[in-house]
């Protein structure tokens, strides 16, 4: 329900918080992420989900778990920069498709970005 | 399991009760009390009468409520919104009627020896006394008339009683029960249910009278006759078997109805 | 991922107008499952009829390989859709009642979860307000430790604070080894809580889907999706 959105898998979105979350340092004191259930909780979603979330991550080099203890975030977190800038650039790409649709190119939605954010 | 259920219905139907106990023993002593200032006065007279009265009233009201509360007790915690949850209890149907019936008639046994007590209280004195010498002598004539047969009689006698308690409560519960299969009205089915069993029974005594007119009953009266406490066991005995198979029907009615066509709203 | 319950041409006719119609389903463990449908779409029968409350038509249910009996209510914990609880009763009587007749009911759970909410043991089920006899309800089935939970319309009718306090009790109740069967008509609510949904219409399983790849297939919400199916 909060700051997520229905339209999309949750899985996915739920990696993209997390991501902005380590790279963030929110987890820094203590690398350790709170219990599946709580985060689930939290965020008032499946815990299957946030599961499947977390073993993403941990493919993909963010986060490791240690049996019986939980999730622990990794002490080099190149990774999770690494993967946060793949996740922008997706959704640039995705948004200049969608504009080039509106008759857009990519040069000029950068123009027009710039225009009408100043304003 | 068993004895979970048993305690929790206990609590269930003796919360209830233990307040009537208690107004019969109340009435005990109120009687007892007002004894206290025996007169012969007008105003005592009028007073001690209506108060015998309102006494034997309050007993027989006291003696029917563990039936009242025990029926009521089987629909509403079957068939009430209670029923959620009684019925999702991991317990089978057989315990949960058992059960209920068991408790129900050890409800009203404790009532009926509470409603002694309470007699004996009230009339204690030479009554009492005069009372229990002819119940001892009574006791003494029926040992020496019926010798070893006298404490088999108190047995049939007192299993038949009890057997035609539970047939009694049986038969209401196998009302309710047949009652819920109605879609309208669940009351006005299980009251028609009733009348059913009622006219059931009425025909088939009836059919007994046609059939026994027709029978010539000489030679078993002279057997009768002959052999006095054979036929007293048999007719006991009898009654005890002609009292278990209908209460096994009116069982076995509630039974198949709640574990095959349990509906509840 | 086992096996948890089966269901076997379910049919449930009252008179000629069927409850349910053949419906035939597995759904496994570790799973938080929505069954959804409109009012009177036979959700409230299907649920009646996996706790033994109702006796099929035809066809029949299985739950770890049992059909409904004293064995599958000590495993199934059920929130019936309206307050079952006997009025006479104080919230820690019906605690210990719960207690004495669940192997797997923790009192300890229980009550802290009775204690978040400001209620007293001592008080008389009676005297709870509406919101509060719901949780209490809520709180009983959900300190079982069941294998499977059935929810019948936990969210109808409560304001969108205890909604919220519902779905999140489920969420820190929930164990991967257990499954919960969530019936519902307010999906928007609790779609990102499900793994699963069952959509019912007029009795029959029109729709068994993951809701994960509704929204990756689909592109959109259980809910739109819902309105779709359903639309009149």
């Amino acid at each position: 329900m909060r700051n997520l959105d229905k339209n999309r898998p949750v899985c996915p979105q739920i990696c993209e918080l997390l991501c902005v979350d380590i790279v963030n340092g929110v987890y820094d004191a203590e690398r350790r992420l709170p219990a599946v259930r709580e985060l689930a909780a939290g965020w008032g979603v499946n815990p299957n989900t946030v599961q499947k979330a977390l073993d993403t991550l941990e493919e993909q080099g963010l986060l490791h778990s240690v049996r019986g203890s939980g999730w622990y975030v990794r002490e080099d977190i190149s990774r999770a920069r690494e993967v946060l800038q793949e996740l922008r650039i997706e959704k640039i790409r995705e948004f200049f498709a969608v504009m080039e649709s509106l008759g857009l190119s990519p040069e000029e939605t950068c123009e027009f970005v710039k225009e009408w954010y100043h304003e | 399991m068993v004895k979970k259920l048993f305690k929790h219905e206990i609590h269930a139907l003796w919360r209830l009760m233990i307040p009537i106990w208690c107004v019969l023993f109340g009435m005990s002593i109120l009687g007892r009390f007002i004894q206290l200032f025996e007169q012969e006065t007008m105003a005592y007279n009028i007073i001690s009468g209506s108060a015998v009265f309102f006494y034997v009233v309050a007993l027989l009201a006291c003696i029917v409520c563990p039936f009242v509360f025990a029926i009521t007790r089987f629909h509403r915690n079957l068939f009430s919104g209670e029923g959620y949850l009684t019925f999702t209890l991991p317990i089978n149907t057989n315990q949960h009627i058992l059960v209920k019936l068991v408790v129900a008639l050890i409800t009203e046994l404790v009532t009926l020896v509470a409603a002694v007590v309470s007699v004996i209280l009230v009339t204690f004195g030479e009554l009492t006394v005069e009372i229990g010498k002819a119940i001892w002598y009574l006791f003494k004539l029926s040992v020496r008339e019926w010798g070893a047969h006298m404490p088999f009689y108190l047995v049939e006698a007192v299993i038949g009683a009890i057997l035609l308690l539970a047939v009694e409560t049986l038969l209401f519960y196998a009302c309710i029960c047949i009652g819920q299969q109605s879609k309208k009205n669940r009351t006005l089915a299980a009251v028609g249910a009733y009348f059913g069993f009622y006219a059931i029974q009425q025909a088939i005594g009836t059919m007994f009278l046609l059939v026994g007119a027709e029978i010539d009953w000489k030679p078993l009266a002279a057997w009768a006759v002959e052999h006095p406490f054979a036929t007293v066991h048999l007719s006991l005995c009898g009654g005890i078997v002609l009292a278990a198979l209908v209460g096994g029907l009116f069982y076995y009615i509630s039974h198949r109805l709640i574990s095959r066509r349990l509906n509840l709203e | 991922m086992s096996e948890l319950l089966r269901c076997e041409n379910l049919t449930k006719q009252y008179g000629k107008t069927a409850a349910l119609n053949n419906i035939s389903f597995t759904l496994e463990s570790g799973k938080i499952v929505g069954l959804l449908g409109p009012n009177g779409s036979g959700k409230t029968t299907f649920i009646k009829i996996l706790n033994g409350l109702l006796t099929p038509t035809s066809g029949a249910v299985y739950i770890e390989g049992e059909r409904p009996g004293p064995s599958t209510k000590a495993k199934v914990a059920y929130l019936p859709d309206n307050v079952y609880l006997n009025a006479w009763m104080t919230v820690e009587q019906i605690v210990a009642y719960f207690a004495d007749f669940y192997a797997d009911f923790s009192t300890e759970r229980a009550f802290e979860m009775l204690n978040r909410l400001g209620i007293s043991p001592k008080q008389k089920l009676k005297a709870l307000s509406k919101g509060n006899k719901e949780k209490v309800c809520l709180i009983l089935v959900m300190s079982r430790q069941a294998k499977l939970y059935v929810l019948d319309e936990p969210i109808a009718g409560v304001d969108p604070a205890a909604r919220d306090y519902v779905i999140s009790t489920i969420i820190n109740n929930y164990n991967p080894e257990a499954s919960v069967l969530i019936s519902t008509h307010l999906i928007s609510d609790i779609e990102q809580v499900l793994d699963e949904v069952l959509f019912i219409r007029d009795g029959h399983l029109v729709l068994k889907k993951s809701v994960e790849d509704i929204r990756a297939e689909e592109g959109k919400s259980v809910d739109e999706l819902f309105r779709e199916v359903f639309k009149w």
